[in-house]
């Protein structure tokens, strides 16, 4: 297979150049080749038959065959195939190449069916160069290829291909393919060719418009697969020849023209088969164990695609490509007799041929750098950065721009701690697993939450992931991001939703920067609650959305687009805190009750409801299936966040004092100053002012009314219910800023002066306020949660997986809690836990049962709580009376404590003053092997521990998961007898001693979850984005 | 310019509106940021006697011991309770246990020597549902004192009645059923003053052990002695007993559960004095400040004596003169403090005559009215058993009383000891009614009452606190 040392020292004697004067002659003419005389060409080169398959080509065609006949190569022989043209082609070919050959096929049989003549039709050949009837050769492309092949030992060498009528514009220079065969050009369309490509590489394979394959590797490897033909003949073909040991390469000095008539041809084959050839390209060419992962992959792909192409309204390429997966399996026989003939050649693994694809999905990769133009946006970015870096450097000179500057600067000083060491984990902002470790957890269909629970991951875990993976895996540099970050993006968004309400300038940076004193912000942090402070940054956006959307500002987005962008902004909300999914209600009911003051007419409300029920359902929808999960949460509302106690006073309400950031008498401020647009303001500015305050006084209610009405009852986080009223007093003192300016200074010195100077010395107020809690560099954040405490909590192989049980306030407890009584509880799994675990779900019976055996405690009805909480592998039970070591303690119920010290099976153990940790000793690991029928009873018996049987024993295996059918057990390759133990876990019966594996059965549910989820994101994108301009899809259409 | 005016102005009163009544309506909400608080219901627990877990802490179980134990397991539900019954025998070794089945409705007596013979059995009797009241005896020189087990371990024990003269021995049990050990500090108010032995300070109850000490072997001889545990660490169940050898005249033996908290009220529903009976009370006040005590007396009848007014500086015990009473009429005692002290009443009999009762009770009182209440048994013969229900309130209450025995409730016809007037109490005549000896009784009352129940047979008296069931309300 390999050339000799011979045939190298005859390529390097071609460099010379030179024609060669051929009469007429026949096939195996090359074989006797002679130089010119006088010319340095060698006496003997490798003889070349080109074959060109052609059928009905146009007026190209002859100008192609010129070009051949003008090569400066000496031993060239031409081999038309004429696949079933209408008229003979004969005459023609003899015009233009009198030494040209021609072979004749009645049908139509397509490219490489009429190429594979090449096999019978040739003889003595050492090269054979493929080409289309549409190319155009210059003068050295053959001797080029020739000598490249001869170089690098390649048996396949394409050239560069340039665009017909264009020449300095690129087709392409070698192809690659993703893992899954969709090609990847690695070529813009329209690239200018300013030889950035011209480096002679190794490619996974070229292009059959023109490519030169040594003549024994075209016939060891059977030539072209017909199967393949349209659109995946040249790629099977270089695949094979790849695992057969191969090289394939690109030459790109050696040129070609390439009209790519096909696409002008009314009998263009239709692109569609396109990706059937590479499916079954795929199919045919990769190892049996590399299909096993590649396959499904794939076909998640391609179903994506196909729903995101439903969704853009192209149903006949959404057809094309679940039709292209049929086809080839549903014909397993050919498929594994093409398979077993590509396989027979095989030398090289696939890992080897890795390097030479892609990365990632080269369909995405294709669909982002054509659809956004990176190139451009990029030096577009550019242009805009070097014009706004004019604009700053005069701008720093503004008085704004010293208000933003001393903000920002104020921001950085009080969030230096948590930039340096990263924030506590504390409250609702545990640490963050590692990036396989929560991209494990997203995709899993089993949540290893609570006492596990076959719901969906929540969409939270899929942000934080990805999140992560753009920071390469530095989860813990993406959590300080995103709590760090919170601030100035709901500042953004403050800014934008006042650019568009009160103008911009000062107005909208008034309101901008009364936003980020507002202390609720920082309480967030101070307390942990990750799903507030995400509120906080995302709420002003989505309400400017709302208000876009309803027409309630100018330039209002196009519908689906606005609708699409307000719901996505709702779903990320929602899925870190999910009443965010009610703010559209909230602001809908404040407009719809400002109606009346602000003369908004159905002509604005029902637009809004519009936008609100849209930006709901797209919310819902993108978050889907993770709502499905609140379904099922029936009385336990902590699931949805009504977690945490619910008396607060109105004062503390109005002004925002909900945490150790309140700025005390200052914070009423906000109230204060966003009275001014009332007083001052006048016509539109008045109307918006008492829009805003509808809002703020909307959310007041929802804060206050519970608390004042349902004392016992569970709210949301506090922080989170008064981000609304933070954003619409913001904006309302933003268009109180911008009614002094515009009305007021245009007046005597009277009362609005003075009212406007009050307002702006209580922000100045706040200002410094603001800048007293950033001493401490954490906006009172504890230095440290109890991770640091209980890090000798780890999985001991020998005593197996357990749970920690939280008990206590809700207020301190590092977990998304569940409230019985007031009593907040949480579980985390080996330790003090992660992110994993956060927005649990509601558990069903399993979580009744937890929350029983908490009750218990509450109520002391029992000193056995730890017989209970032992199946369930609760080793350890912790009441923290701090949110970290140094937090600031708060009240804790002290029945519960009691309860504790009063437990028979409980052990303390001394970590730290604040901490209450207590060893439950009747504690059973999460897999264990126990006594035969304690695990089957309906609940645990308080008389009598569960005996755990260690090593190897008979009995029942305890999986100490809530009972799912979907849970199966084997041992010996036997199904174990699988059945409900305790009313919540799962027992199987083990009758000899082995050893156990323990499966989910159902994970592929999830796995089409995630599919339709991933459809259901590209459709909103698509919807989003709207449909491409017609020109621009076809183009996109016919790239390989 | 007049729309925009008045659209101004309907704004601005729609806002300060509505901010004026939403405080007007919050004058009674919080006034901290208090989301970081608990909710109002977190802190209140729902009690019913019948706990899983009893803790019995004196007594020993040997037939020839200090104090042979006895345990009584009433169950007062409708359904059989399985139990367990766990002695410890301390050094850290494993309990032993028993399991047993209570019929609905039955009592069921169990030496603790027939579980295991050991000089300090700690006994914790453990139940699944049902309604299981525990109570235990201990038995000494013919007397039986019987008094319920503690449903719950504590932090504090107070003891204020206890004595260590000659010819009494004052012991303290001190039982620790949890799996940790723990640490206490053990005091004493005598009218020396209070009393901190080094030696018993920071003694280490060890996990699943009982430990007693007599206290006349700690303190010699002391007309009186209030005794304080407090743990450190942990939690205990603390009891005492007081045995009466006869050279005081008296002959028999007194069991109490200490006081987990002290309190601002104490209640005695049983008060008699005869010439052979005698009963005394005593107030301790271990807090730091002195508290003013008022001793109330209601006399059978609904005459009152004088109250007797007190002082008690703080770290102090004081008796009670009982000389104001009357002979033979029965009475009550409410005793009431400015600060929270600790009381207890000690009944001493003597045989004479006829009557040859005798014996030794110690109660420690009640001090949270109810209105239903379990009367553990006493079986100590066919002497007299009588359970006194007083009703400390301000308006009558309504009683009704059934007995459970032998798997059966049978209703009791009170008679004319229906209703009780305020400040009154009635007396209900077991022995009279026929209610078998070792039966429980319960009390029902449509106002808090609190209850107990006086048994003398021949030896032998004893009195003891019911047990109220608490719910939420």
């Amino acid at each position: 297979m390999n050339t000799t040392d011979r045939d190298l020292e005859e390529a390097r004697n071609l460099r010379g150049g030179g024609r060669v004067e051929r009469g007429a002659g026949g096939p195996g003419a090359g074989d006797e080749t002679a130089s010119t005389p006088g010319s340095p060409m060698p006496t003997a080169v490798p003889p070349v038959v080109a074959v060109i398959v052609t059928h009905d080509p146009g007026p190209w065609f002859d100008e192609g065959l010129r070009a051949l006949a003008d090569c400066d190569y000496p031993s060239l022989a031409v081999l038309v195939i004429d696949s079933g043209s209408a008229e003979d082609l004969t005459p023609r070919v003899a015009a233009a190449l009198p030494t040209a050959f021609v072979r004749r096929i009645d049908d139509n049989v397509g490219f490489a069916a009429a190429a594979n003549e090449a096999i019978g039709s040739v003889a003595g050949a050492q090269f054979l160069l493929f080409c289309h009837d549409d190319v155009v050769v210059e003068e050295a492309t053959l001797r080029l290829l020739v000598e490249e092949a001869y170089r690098s030992n390649a048996a396949i060498v394409g050239p560069k291909l340039v665009e017909y009528e264009n020449p300095e514009a690129l087709l392409e220079v070698g192809r690659s393919i993703d893992r899954y065969a969709v090609p990847h050009l690695g070529v813009e369309p329209g690239e200018l060719d300013q030889e950035q490509h011209d480096a002679v590489r190794d490619v996974f394979y070229v292009s059959d418009a023109l490519m030169l394959v040594r003549a024994d590797l075209f016939t060891e490897i059977d030539g072209f697969d017909a199967a393949t033909f349209p659109g995946g003949e040249d790629l099977d073909f270089c695949w094979r020849a790849r695992i057969a040991g191969a090289r394939v390469m690109v030459a790109p000095d050696a040129r070609v023209r390439h009209r790519v008539a096909s696409r002008e041809r009314a009998d263009a084959p239709n692109p569609e088969l396109f990706v059937r050839s590479r499916v079954r390209a795929l199919l045919k060419s990769y190892s049996f164990w590399s299909l096993l992962w590649i396959v499904p992959v794939a076909v998640a792909l391609g179903l994506a695609e196909a729903v995101a192409m439903l969704f853009t309204g192209r149903r006949k390429r959404a057809t094309a490509l679940v039709r292209a997966w049929a086809q080839n399996l549903g014909h397993p026989g050919a498929l594994r007799a093409a398979r077993r003939s590509s396989q027979a050649h095989r030398h090289v693994p696939d890992s080897e041929l890795r390097p030479l694809q892609v990365r990632g999905s080269a369909r995405l990769r294709a669909y982002f750098v054509g659809s956004f133009n990176a190139e451009q946006r990029l030096q577009d970015l550019s242009e805009r950065g070097r014009a706004a870096a004019g604009r700053t450097r005069t701008g720093l000179r503004s008085a704004r721009a010293i208000a933003w500057l001393a903000f920002a600067f104020l921001f950085l000083v009080g969030s230096r701690s948590l930039l340096v060491s990263g924030p506590a984990a504390i409250g609702q902002l545990p640490t963050w697993a590692s990036l396989g470790g929560l991209w494990t957890a997203f995709t899993s269909g089993w949540r290893y939450a609570v006492l596990g629970a076959r719901t969906p991951a929540p969409g939270a875990l899929a942000l934080i992931s990805g999140g992560s993976t753009v920071l390469l895996g530095s989860t813990g540099l993406a959590r300080t991001l995103l709590v760090v970050g919170a601030i100035p993006l709901g500042l953004v968004g403050c800014w934008r939703l006042a650019l568009h309400v009160a103008g911009a300038g000062w107005p909208a940076s008034v309101a901008a920067l009364a936003y980020g004193l507002n202390p609720i912000a920082r309480d967030a942090i101070a307390g942990g609650r990750l799903g507030p402070l995400v509120f906080f940054a995302l709420c002003p956006f989505v309400i400017s959305a709302l208000l876009r959307c309803a027409g309630y500002v100018r330039n209002p987005p196009r519908r689906w687009r606005g609708f699409v962008g307000a719901g996505a902004l709702v779903a990320l909300s929602a899925a870190f805190w999910p009443p965010a999914i009610l703010l559209p209600v909230l602001v809908l009911v404040a407009l719809s009750i400002a109606a009346p003051l602000t003369d908004d007419g159905s002509k604005r409300l029902v637009p809004l409801l519009t936008a609100a029920g849209a930006s709901i359902g797209v919310g819902l929808a993108l978050l889907f299936p993770w709502p499905l999960a609140f379904l099922q949460s029936g009385h336990r509302a902590a699931a949805f966040g009504f977690a945490f106690p619910n008396a607060v006073s109105l004062s503390s309400i109005l002004r925002f004092d909900v945490g150790p950031n309140a700025t005390g008498a200052v914070s009423w401020v906000f109230l204060g100053a966003g009275v001014v647009v009332l007083l001052l303001g006048a016509g539109e500015r008045l109307r918006y002012g008492a829009r805003m305050w509808a809002i703020a006084l909307v959310s007041f209610a929802v804060a206050w009314i519970p608390a004042r009405f349902a004392p016992n009852a569970t709210a949301p986080s506090i922080e989170g219910v008064l981000v609304p009223a933070a954003v619409a007093l913001s904006v309302a003192i933003g268009l109180g800023a911008a009614a002094f300016l515009d009305e007021v200074r245009t007046r005597h010195f009277g009362w609005r002066q003075v009212v406007s100077v009050i307002a702006g010395a209580g922000l100045v107020a706040s200002a410094i306020a603001f800048a007293v809690d950033a001493t401490d560099g954490r906006w009172s954040m504890p230095d440290d949660g109890w991770n640091a405490s209980l890090t000798w909590m780890r999985v001991d192989p020998s005593t197996g997986h357990f749970r920690v049980l939280w008990l206590g306030n809700p207020s301190v407890l590092p977990v998304d809690p569940f409230v019985e009584h007031g009593v907040g509880f949480g579980i985390t799994n080996d330790g003090a836990g992660d992110t994993r675990t956060s927005l649990p779900p509601p558990s069903g019976a399993a979580g009744n049962q937890l929350a029983h055996s908490v009750d218990l405690l509450r109520t002391q009805a029992t000193n056995r709580v730890g017989r209970l909480l032992g199946p369930m592998a609760v080793r350890y039970v912790v009441l923290p009376m701090r949110e970290g070591p140094n937090g600031d303690r708060l009240p804790v119920p002290s029945n519960v404590v009691r309860g504790l010290e009063g437990q028979l099976d409980f052990a303390p153990i001394d970590v730290d003053p604040n901490l209450l940790v207590y060893e439950n000793l009747a504690w059973v690991p999460a897999k264990a092997t126990v006594a035969a029928g304690a695990a089957t009873r309906r609940a645990p018996d308080l008389l009598r521990p569960v005996t755990v049987r260690h090593g190897k024993a008979t009995g029942a295996v305890l999986w100490s998961q809530a009972y799912d059918g979907a849970w199966s057990a084997s041992a010996n390759g036997h199904t174990l007898a699988h059945s409900e133990a305790f009313g919540w876990s799962n027992a199987f019966a083990l009758d000899h001693a082995s050893p156990v594996s323990i499966s989910y059965t159902q994970q592929w549910r999830r796995y089409v979850w995630l599919l339709i989820e991933l459809g259901i994101i590209v459709g909103a994108f698509f919807l989003w984005r709207g449909r491409l301009p017609r020109r621009r899809r076809l183009a996109a259409d016919d790239q390989p | 310019m007049s729309s925009k005016l008045s659209r101004r102005a309907v704004t601005l009163l729609v806002v300060a509106g509505l901010l004026l009544v939403a405080a007007l309506l919050d004058r009674g909400g919080a006034s901290v940021a208090a989301q970081r608080a608990l909710a109002p219901g977190a802190g209140l627990p729902t009690r019913s006697p019948a706990t899983s877990s009893w803790y019995c802490a004196e007594g020993t179980s040997d037939p020839k011991g200090r104090a042979d134990e006895t345990l009584y397991l009433a169950n007062a539900g409708t359904s059989a309770t399985h139990a367990v019954i766990s002695v410890s025998t301390g050094n850290g070794r494993t309990p032993a246990t028993r399991a047993v089945t209570v019929a609905p409705r039955t009592t069921i007596t169990l030496p603790v020597s027939s579980i295991a013979v050991t000089p300090n059995p700690g006994v914790t009797v453990e139940s699944t549902g049902g309604r299981l009241v525990v109570s235990h005896g201990v038995r000494a020189d013919g007397d039986l004192a019987v008094g319920p087990c503690a449903p719950d371990v504590a932090s504090s024990w107070h003891f204020a009645e206890g004595t260590t003269r000659q010819g009494i021995e004052l012991t303290l049990a001190l039982y620790n059923p949890l799996r940790q050990d723990a640490i206490v500090d053990i005091s004493f108010l005598t009218p020396e003053g209070p009393q901190i032995p080094d030696h018993l300070q920071g003694v280490v109850i060890p996990a699943r052990t009982q430990v007693t000490y007599s206290l006349d072997d700690q303190l010699g001889r002391q007309p009186l002695v209030s005794t304080e545990v407090l743990a450190r660490r942990g939690s205990v169940v603390a009891e005492q007993s007081m045995a009466f050898d006869g050279t005081t005249g008296v002959r028999g033996i007194g069991l109490t559960l200490g006081a987990e908290e002290p309190s601002r009220v104490w209640y005695f529903p049983t008060g008699e004095q005869s010439s052979r009976v005698a009963q005394g009370f005593t107030i301790a006040n271990p807090g730091n400040a002195s508290a003013n005590v008022t001793v109330q007396i209601s006399l059978d009848g609904g005459a009152k004596v004088e109250p007797i007014h007190l002082n008690l500086p703080d770290h102090s015990a004081m008796p009670v003169d009982m000389g104001r009473v009357p002979p033979n009429i029965g009475y009550s005692v409410t005793i009431t403090s400015d600060q929270p002290v600790t009381a207890e009443t000690l009944i001493t009999s003597t045989a004479s005559g006829t009557n040859r009762a005798r014996g030794a009770a110690l109660s420690g009182g009640g001090d949270l009215p109810a209105q239903r209440w379990f009367v553990t048994p006493a079986p100590i013969g066919n002497g007299s058993d009588v359970v006194a229900v007083m009703n400390p309130g301000t308006g009558s209450a309504h009683l009704s009383a059934s007995v459970l025995s032998a798997g059966t409730q049978r209703r009791l016809d009170l008679a004319d000891h229906r209703v009780v007037g305020a400040g009154q109490r009635v007396r209900i005549d077991l022995v009279g009614m026929h209610v078998p000896a070792g039966s429980v009784v319960v009390i029902s009352s449509d106002e808090p009452v609190v209850v107990d129940r006086l048994a003398s047979s021949v030896p032998g008296l004893t009195l003891t606190p019911a047990l109220p069931e608490l719910t939420s309300s």
